[in-house]
């Protein structure tokens, strides 16, 4: 246990202690950007989206980063069960992303509603409403596991690309 | 006054009295703010206010004729959001309620009065909520510095917000039709997902008011339990809050010291085959506790580490203090009115902390006093503050956890109303049971009385301020909208 009087020096030589160094090394042009959009849920997983975004995970070292627009954006990050009131703004948000977007579900509720039943107010999660998109299932799923999980998604998604690249040629 | 006025209506529950038409119009003209209302809610057939007499919990209801009732708004500004939501749910009409413009129901629902006996089904597409006029303003919901869907619209004067609303149709996920007519197991699991701001403080007021209404009683060993892991709870949504607040700021060193912090504890909680976030720890007495894991050990790893880091986080806090000085600030005189509750409540003044009506809580080892000034950083300030108790009150608990068996027990009455403190403030269920199946539940959530009381906090703030000045109230929209 650490004993001694408590300096500022001591605090930003912790701050560095903690910095993230386990960033994996990636070779693309550019960062993939993340927004994320939570459709009405517990905010857990919109929580634990926000702790990613807090620097202690390498998560622009893993080579992800969070905008703040739409429209600047690679992937949504889709969190919550979807509320009827939330789901035109889903669609909106969706179509003002550029083409190549990928569409991923935060958490069990954002999946298929979890816990929740589809209702006057609220429909169910992404698989009611969508064929396409990668889950991260969990309630809610840790942060580390979702930079672990965006890591494996894209090497996913860069092989399918690669694969049908591969198969255009021939 | 209210003795005096007790004293002539009719008892019906262990807190609740009777009102008719005459009384409850009678108390609502006569009543002054020493006795503040909580919440308010209708349904069919009961209008009823929930106010605090001495922290002891005062329900006053009178009968809803024709779907109509007399507004406590009228008389109590905390009372407008439990008639939107009385009106859009129920269809029940409060007169003389102050128009505030807001809506549950936007038009995205299927059905008009989702909860009423007459409910109708509906089409149509959603109603844009939005101001027209002149200057309107309206923030996506991804830059409200909330982390759930709170719809903020407004009006700007020189850059400046003039008037602002806040909405909750987007959020509302209709759980009370989900848990009404489930027995008070099933409704727990729905209960334990209502807010990630309270995976400890909604499920734990839920089963104490379960508890009453059925007079379970619960064993020195279970009471001592959720003591704890309420204040585990509270260490965790401080420092999450924190961060929020630094990040919104621009003080990323703060934000990532809070962040690592929350993440460590979360890390010691695994280690001890807890759940990272405390999610479903809360049982009905004498149903689930005995079967989990012994919480002790991660307690007293989670102050161990508290003992170390909280120290270098306070300098840390106090060396950008300047970033948070007068922002947001938050009057005494309104966090009082619409009982703001929480650190937020509390460094504006408004001194209570539900946990001093908790048995045998060891309310003497808190030592945070709150504040006056009401701005972010007294809320700051007093969070860590209330770090520092909650890390005082486990290690108590811990060291006198011996204490003989002693049973509060109560008669059994098919209705319940409990209160948790959790680190936003306090939550409230009141609920009725009908052969062992909810009836009725309603709750207060320390985000409603905060939606009140923030239209005129932010007034006068510029819109990219908003992000900062919401997030240092630790406002979450998840459990108020339901």
């Amino acid at each position: 246990m650490q004993t001694g009087p408590v300096t500022l020096l001591t605090v930003f030589l912790n701050l560095q202690k903690w910095r993230p160094r386990n960033g994996r090394k990636f070779y693309k042009s550019r960062m993939t950007r993340l927004f994320a959009f939570d459709t009405g849920g517990c905010e857990g997983c919109a929580m634990e989206l926000g702790v990613l975004q807090s620097g202690i995970f390498a998560l622009e070292g893993s080579g992800f980063q969070f905008v703040t627009r739409p429209e600047d954006a690679d992937w949504l990050l889709v969190t919550g069960m979807v509320t009827r009131h939330a789901a035109p703004f889903l669609q909106t948000v969706w179509q003002a992303m550029p083409s190549g977007r990928s569409l991923v579900a935060v958490g069990d509720c954002a999946i298929s509603g979890g816990l929740f039943t589809e209702n006057y107010a609220a429909l169910e999660g992404l698989e009611k409403l969508s064929q396409g998109f990668y889950e991260i299932p969990g309630c809610p799923p840790s942060p580390g596991l979702l930079l672990q999980t965006f890591i494996s998604l894209e090497e996913d998604m860069s092989f399918a690309l690669l694969s049908a690249s591969r198969r255009r040629r021939q | 006054m209210i003795d005096a006025f007790l004293g002539k209506v009719q008892q019906t529950g262990l807190f609740r009295y009777q009102l008719d038409e005459t009384a409850w119009r009678q108390f609502l003209v006569a009543s002054d703010h020493k006795i503040p209302l909580l919440a308010a809610w209708a349904d069919e057939q009961w209008a009823t206010m929930l106010l605090l007499d001495n922290e002891s919990p005062l329900l006053l209801s009178t009968k809803v004729i024709r779907r109509r009732y007399y507004a406590p708004s009228s008389r109590y500004p905390a009372a407008v959001w439990g008639e939107v939501m009385a009106r859009d749910l129920w269809g029940v009409e409060a007169i003389a309620a102050r128009d505030e413009g807001l809506s549950l129901d936007e038009g995205a629902w299927t059905l008009t009065w989702p909860l009423a006996e007459g409910s109708l089904a509906v089409q149509g597409d959603v109603v844009a909520v939005r101001d027209e006029k002149k200057n309107a303003f309206s923030v996506p919901f991804s830059q409200t510095g909330v982390p759930g869907l709170l719809g903020v619209q407004g009006q700007l004067s020189g850059g400046k917000m003039q008037y602002v609303s806040f909405h909750l149709s987007a959020a509302h996920r209709g759980l009370a039709l989900q848990i009404r007519g489930k027995s008070p197991s099933e409704a727990l699991r729905i209960i334990h997902r209502v807010s990630a701001g309270g995976f400890i403080a909604h499920p734990l007021a839920f089963v104490r008011a379960v508890e009453q209404a059925e007079g379970r009683s619960l064993t020195a060993c279970e009471r001592d339990r959720r003591f704890v892991l309420l204040e585990m709870e509270r260490i965790s949504l401080h420092l999450f809050d924190l961060g929020q607040m630094a990040h919104y700021a621009g003080v990323m060193a703060l934000a990532s010291c809070c962040a690592h912090m929350r993440e460590a504890l979360a890390c010691l909680y695994e280690a001890h085959h807890l759940p990272r976030r405390l999610t479903d720890m809360i049982g009905l007495a004498g149903e689930k506790e005995s079967r989990q894991p012994d919480i002790e050990a991660a307690a007293q790893a989670a102050i161990a580490f508290m003992k170390v880091h909280l120290p270098q986080l306070v300098a840390l806090y106090m060396l950008f203090a300047n970033r948070f000085a007068g922002v947001a600030r938050l009057s005494t005189e309104t966090a009082w009115r619409y009982a703001v509750g929480g650190a937020s409540g509390r460094a504006s003044g408004r001194h209570v902390d539900m946990r001093c009506g908790d048995f045998r809580m060891r309310f003497d080892s808190l030592r945070a006093s709150g504040g006056q000034e009401g701005c972010a950083l007294a809320r700051g300030q007093q969070r860590l503050a209330e770090i520092r108790d909650s890390v005082a009150v486990i290690q108590r608990i811990l060291e006198d956890s011996s204490l003989a068996h002693e049973v509060v027990s109560f008669p059994v009455t098919g209705e319940g109303v409990a209160v948790a403190e959790g680190a936003r403030g306090d939550v409230w269920y009141w609920l009725r049971l009908k052969e062992g199946k909810i009836e009725t539940v309603h709750l207060r959530d320390p985000a409603l009385p905060l939606l009140g009381a923030l239209c005129d906090v932010v007034k006068d703030h510029k819109p990219e301020d908003l992000a900062l000045a919401l997030s240092s109230f630790g406002l979450s929209p998840a459990g108020a909208a339901f």
